[in-house]
């Protein structure tokens, strides 16, 4: 079976950029477009990797992730932060938070995306 | 003592003759010498003898005069013989009586009349003396004080003259010193003056107003008292521990006001120097400044995720992502997306920049070995140098000591990056760049030498200015934001080091960078 992945951006042609690439490696990819739907879609789903990003309305990715953190059932869950700006503060807070890795927005290529996916998750199956 | 007793002096002669020969030989030069018109007349008033003086004022010689009536040479005949009858039968002496001699020439001239009974000879003595040379000497003295009147008033003139201009001189430096006390007393700028003798002289009223003082507290205090006083201790401490020169230093007074402070000494007709301390409000300006940066900070960050959109939509389309696309639209898609490329390093060096300015930039410094760090920014250019075909080599000097930094090293390597684009650009293909990196004593030195376009002489001064690009390479690449400089040389200084160049337009340019070594 297929590896999950949940992608929570708010960003539609990003969502859609990385919803692409990551399907076409075999993934199976969901989209959240908000905080509180991605939330939700982590608890129902229990994917095996979530991109979160972190400015978004209704519920922030660092609120998303605190929350991850502090439910039992889906405490483990492997997350990579999408940050817009890669301040050093933001990279910090993130880590605190036992994040696995980041990408930031302004810097990175799809490539990295999926190297890094790979990297963590292993292939789609 | 009379006349005939100076002989004394003399040899007496040795019969009486010889004494009578000398005394009227005596008598007889004095009487031609004599100034004074004088003559000798007896009891009938005919003249027996006259002296020169005599002859001349009556223009006649002896012989004229001799035997002659005296009453002919006067204008007053009459008056004359009853004076002349009187002196021999009173045998007296008449004064100072006022009579017109008559000359030759028929002229009258006014004299004063003496005359004087000689008892042993039985003649008188008429002795005149001329009104003329009288009214002449008067005339004289008439003349002198007229003139020493004329003077003295003169005098008088020119003294009111200069007590005038000194008025003016006076009221007109009152003026000026009203003017300048109005000046300094209203100035926008708080101003403090300490005398030639170090203590404080003048304090106008905005300084009073921004320091929260009154003058008279603090007037003809010195310097170093001051400056343990508790209300001007920390803005004294800005200028220094003595009194010296400083340039638009910040202070902040309190949490509404920030002041700029100068201080200098001043000279006054290069006598001893007087000292000044200038003290600018800059609150406001402080204010725009933040609302500026953070305005910018702002519109930096809004701008990254759009961009960031663009570069992978593009970065999509030129991977295939969406289909097979052409040679021609692999072109111009590619062009697009170097363009997105380069307005994200625009807007990335925006926020250093703003960065900068906040005070926020350094980050956490870690301690590394610069020689890795050089290492690694040379090998992500290799590539670029190696397309340009420009040389690019990398010397690491062998030193005894690691050469290890505590350093930002995301904005130590952006720094050193800068330099090395900025080489890598601006050097024409076939052109050199070296890497020098090698440590001295506690120093690291970090040289990078090209031989390409170079810096004008005449711009090499606003090199690390925000913005600036220098005329030469404006038009060899259009693109370039003019941050990289003002970034590098930020990241250096704040890390403690210095960073210089030498440039000659179109031989090349060398940076030298120095950074101090933390162990």
């Amino acid at each position: 079976m297929a590896k999950k992945i949940i992608i929570v951006e708010d960003e539609e042609i990003l969502a859609g950029l990385l919803y692409k690439k990551l399907t076409g490696l075999g993934y199976e990819v969901f989209v959240a477009v908000d905080g509180e739907q991605g939330l939700q879609a982590i608890r129902e789903i229990k994917p095996n990797l979530v991109l979160l990003d972190i400015v978004m309305p209704k519920m922030g990715g660092f609120d998303v992730l605190r929350a991850v953190r502090g439910d039992e059932a889906i405490k483990n869950t492997k997350i990579m932060i999408i940050s817009n700006s890669g301040q050093p503060v933001e990279i910090e807070k993130a880590k605190e938070l036992e994040v696995q890795d980041w990408l930031v927005k302004t810097e990175f290529d799809p490539q990295e995306v999926l190297d890094k996916t790979v990297k963590l998750i292993g292939q789609a199956d | 003592m009379s006349f005939w007793s100076s002989k004394k002096t003399e040899q007496l002669a040795q019969t009486e003759q010889d004494q009578i020969t000398l005394i009227e030989s005596r008598f007889k030069e004095f009487w031609n010498f004599l100034p004074l018109p004088v003559c000798e007349i007896n009891k009938n008033g005919v003249v027996i003898d006259a002296n020169q003086e005599f002859q001349k004022i009556t223009e006649y010689n002896i012989t004229g005069l001799r035997d002659k009536s005296l009453t002919r040479f006067f204008s007053e005949k009459n008056k004359i013989e009853e004076i002349i009858s009187s002196v021999f039968t009173d045998k007296k002496s008449i004064k100072d009586q006022n009579f017109s001699i008559l000359n030759y020439s028929k002229q009258l001239i006014p004299v004063k009349f003496y005359c004087n009974f000689i008892k042993e000879s039985n003649t008188t003595l008429v002795c005149l003396i001329s009104q003329g040379s009288l009214k002449e000497i008067q005339q004289g003295m008439e003349e002198q004080i007229k003139l020493r009147t004329k003077d003295i008033e003169e005098s008088r003139a020119a003294l009111l003259n200069m007590l005038e201009d000194t008025e003016e001189a006076r009221a007109r430096a009152e003026e000026a010193m009203v003017k300048t006390e109005t000046i300094f007393s209203n100035f926008l700028d708080g101003l403090i003056v300490f005398n030639p003798n170090g203590q404080l002289e003048l304090i106008n009223a905005r300084a009073e107003k921004f320091l929260g003082i009154k003058k008279d507290d603090y007037v003809g205090k010195t310097f170093p008292i001051l400056r343990k006083d508790k209300r001007l201790k920390s803005l004294l401490e800005i200028v220094g521990d003595s009194m010296q020169s400083v340039f638009r230093k910040e202070f902040v007074a309190n949490s509404d006001l920030i002041l700029e402070v100068t201080s200098t000494f001043i000279s006054i007709d290069e006598r001893k120097l007087s000292f000044l301390i200038i003290l600018h409000d800059i609150s406001r300006e402080r204010v725009i400044e933040d609302l500026k940066n953070q305005f910018v900070s702002v519109a930096a960050h809004q701008l990254r995720t759009p961009l960031s959109i663009i570069k992978w939509g593009l970065g999509m389309f030129l991977a295939g992502d969406i289909g097979k696309i052409t040679k021609d639209q692999t072109v111009l898609l590619d062009k697009t997306y170097q363009t997105n490329e380069r307005m994200i390093k625009l807007v990335n060096d925006l926020l250093n920049v703003s960065k900068i300015e906040e005070g926020r930039y350094l980050y956490q410094p870690k301690i590394v070995d610069m020689q890795e760090l050089v290492q690694q920014v040379y090998d992500s250019s290799k590539e670029v140098a190696q397309r340009k075909k420009v040389e690019f080599k990398l010397n690491i000097k062998k030193s005894e000591k690691e050469k290890i930094v505590k350093i930002d090293i995301e904005k130590m390597g952006l720094a050193i990056k800068n330099i090395i684009d900025n080489a890598i650009t601006y050097t024409l293909p076939g052109g050199k760049i070296e890497i020098n990196l090698s440590r001295t004593g506690d120093k690291i030195d970090l040289v990078i030498k090209d031989t390409g376009v170079g810096i004008p002489e005449k711009q090499q001064e606003r090199v690390f200015s925000k913005f600036f690009r220098a005329a030469n390479v404006v038009k060899l690449e259009t693109d370039g934001t003019g941050l990289g400089l003002f970034i590098t040389r930020n990241v250096v200084e704040a890390h403690g080091g210095k960073i210089s160049f030498k440039s000659k337009e179109g031989h090349g340019t060398t940076f030298f960078i120095t950074l101090p070594a933390t162990v």
